[in-house]
């Protein structure tokens, strides 16, 4: 049991991963760096909780924040440029963040431990061990994956509001044609910027929450795949409803786990529903339309169920 | 109100517009004719701020807008529609409208739906100008599913959501049909009457000599001529440069 929730807690995170890719995706920006945010959140988080005593949501939070500022150096310089600087940007940033994490050393020494495994904090290529927030604290998994689902659960309902508000439109408008948002006054780069920094803020929520169930993380966990992989999240799901992260993100991470008795067969298999998705629905699984028509339909239903009025 | 002075713009070794004059006075309807190539969308990317001319200066309402940014330049009430039909396609008709409101508002009203109780005064002006586009029965129907000549409103309804003082429309008929000509005719008639300047850039030389009072033609970015649509018909330049060949085409 405790294996499913562990993939609960997992799934919740990378969804909190493809809602990160999905706020900037909605102006048109594509990440392939998310990893970086994740990487510095779960750092950061990790640090603090083991290091400095913080109980896990303040972590989380400041995690957050952390890896938002650090979007705000990505995103400042690099949005201001058009079509794929930024993408080339954020990849560059990632593996130097990756670079960094794999390098860094600060903490203290453990009292007891094995001969080689006596620190308490990131120990450079070693990774950052013992992460034990939850276990000293008497934190089951399914627990956890209450808190991680909770945490999921606001940024779904943000989401929720954002995209039927002005706001939404207007990123919509970005994506679709820069030139037609500034002849309607809107001052792309710096929504552009915003929308990235709020990816950057759930991408290092996104993060701490991760370090807390691996108890341990390296600088190697934080590679391009995992930023590909959050991208999948979101191209496959579908980048143009709020509804495409959440799905994509839920079926990438559960399938592969009930594919696994089928063993060598399901990395390919994975790959082929990839491949079928991009061939036989280019924009995801749920389209803008598809929620539409959907809206529509709830809209009819509820029309249907109010008492008629007497003749 | 718009006082272009001796603005100039090269493409390499090429002179896109040439050192051109116009003084657009308040309230009026202000064509600017040329044959395609001629330079007149250059000269509303230069006005908008969506290039950056080699020489010259423009002046609105006392406001230099060289070295402005384009969504600066809308706030300060200069709006456009484009020759190239442009818009989000998922959006509807409404939502398209709706959206270009946004620059005068505040973060409270950028997060909330089109639908809330506080945005009714803004969700009636969105009303208002789709039925003065004639947009109003499509309001909810997706933009990429309205035939094209009422796209052609959308960029005007789009446009008007901005407030203008001014709006500089590129091209507005080109596609349309003459009927749909004709009612954009009426159509630009009245914003004007309403209180807007306008200029309007076209290669139709028979909607432009009956709708504005005053009339530039342009050709290979040089202003040739300006004046009423009589003074401008009788030019010689501009029956050599335009009317001379093209004429008897349209009249056969």
């Amino acid at each position: 049991m405790s294996y499913w929730f562990t993939i609960a807690a997992l799934t919740g995170v990378n969804v909190l991963l493809a809602y990160s890719v999905y706020a900037s995706f909605m102006s048109g920006q594509v990440s392939i760096g998310q990893a970086a945010f994740f990487g510095v959140g779960a750092y950061v988080g990790a640090s603090l909780t083991v290091l400095a005593g913080f109980d896990l949501m303040s972590a989380v939070l400041v995690a957050g924040i952390a890896a938002a500022a650090a979007s705000v150096f990505v995103g400042v310089p690099t949005l201001r440029l058009k079509g794929y600087h930024f993408t080339i940007a954020t990849v560059a940033f990632a593996e130097a963040v990756r670079v960094i994490l794999h390098n860094t050393k600060y903490g203290r020494p453990r009292a007891s431990g094995n001969v080689g495994d006596q620190w308490l904090g990131p120990d450079g290529a070693t990774g950052f061990r013992h992460i034990g927030y939850l276990n000293d604290n008497g934190i089951s998994t399914g627990q956890y994956a209450v808190i991680v689902w909770s945490i999921v659960l606001v940024v779904v309902v943000a989401f929720f509001l954002v995209e039927r508000s002005r706001i939404a439109r207007i990123l919509r408008t970005i994506e679709e044609d820069e030139v037609v948002a500034r002849s309607i006054g809107v001052p792309v780069a710096r929504y552009k910027v915003i929308a990235f920094v709020c990816g950057g803020f759930i991408a290092g929520m996104s993060g701490a929450l991760y370090a807390h169930i691996l108890t341990f993380i390296s600088g190697n966990d934080f590679v391009i795949h995992l930023s590909t992989i959050a991208l999948a999240f979101v191209v496959i799901g579908g980048g143009q409803t709020m509804w495409g992260p959440l799905l994509g993100a839920v079926l990438l991470t559960v399938i592969p786990e009930i594919l696994r008795p089928i063993r060598e067969f399901r990395i390919e298999l994975f790959g082929l529903l990839i491949i079928l998705v991009m061939l036989f629905r280019p924009t995801g699984m749920i389209s803008a339309i598809t929620v539409r028509r959907w809206g529509s339909a709830l809209a009819a239903k509820a029309r249907a169920k109010r008492p008629t009025q007497a003749f | 109100m718009l006082e272009i002075s001796r603005i100039s713009k090269s493409f390499g070794g090429l002179m896109a517009v040439d050192s051109v004059d116009l003084s657009v006075k308040r309230g009026a309807l202000f064509g600017i004719l040329g044959p395609n190539g001629s330079g007149k969308t250059t000269l509303f990317n230069l006005l908008t701020g969506f290039l950056e001319p080699t020489a010259g200066g423009v002046r609105f309402e006392g406001n230099e807008l060289i070295g402005r940014s384009p969504e600066d330049i809308v706030r300060l009430g200069v709006a456009r529609t484009f020759q190239v039909v442009r818009f989000h396609k998922d959006s509807t008709v409404r939502e398209t409208v709706w959206a270009a409101q946004s620059m005068h508002l505040g973060l409270r009203d950028l997060f909330r739906t089109i639908d809330a109780p506080s945005q009714r005064d803004l969700a009636e002006e969105v009303d208002s100008i789709l039925e003065r586009t004639w947009l109003k029965p499509h309001a909810d129907r997706l933009a990429r599913e309205l035939p094209f000549g009422l796209v052609r409103q959308l960029e005007i309804a789009r446009a008007l959501a901005t407030r203008p003082k001014i709006l500089l429309m590129d091209e507005p008929a080109s596609g349309m049909n003459p009927s749909e000509t004709h009612q954009l005719t009426e159509d630009i008639r009245r914003l004007r009457d309403g209180g807007l300047t306008i200029v309007l850039i076209e290669h139709d030389i028979e909607m432009v000599m009956g709708l504005c009072d005053r009339i530039a033609v342009l050709n290979f970015g040089r202003k040739i001529t300006e004046g009423t649509a009589d003074e401008v018909k009788s030019n010689p330049d501009v029956i050599a440069a335009y009317l001379g060949t093209k004429k008897k085409h349209a009249h056969a």
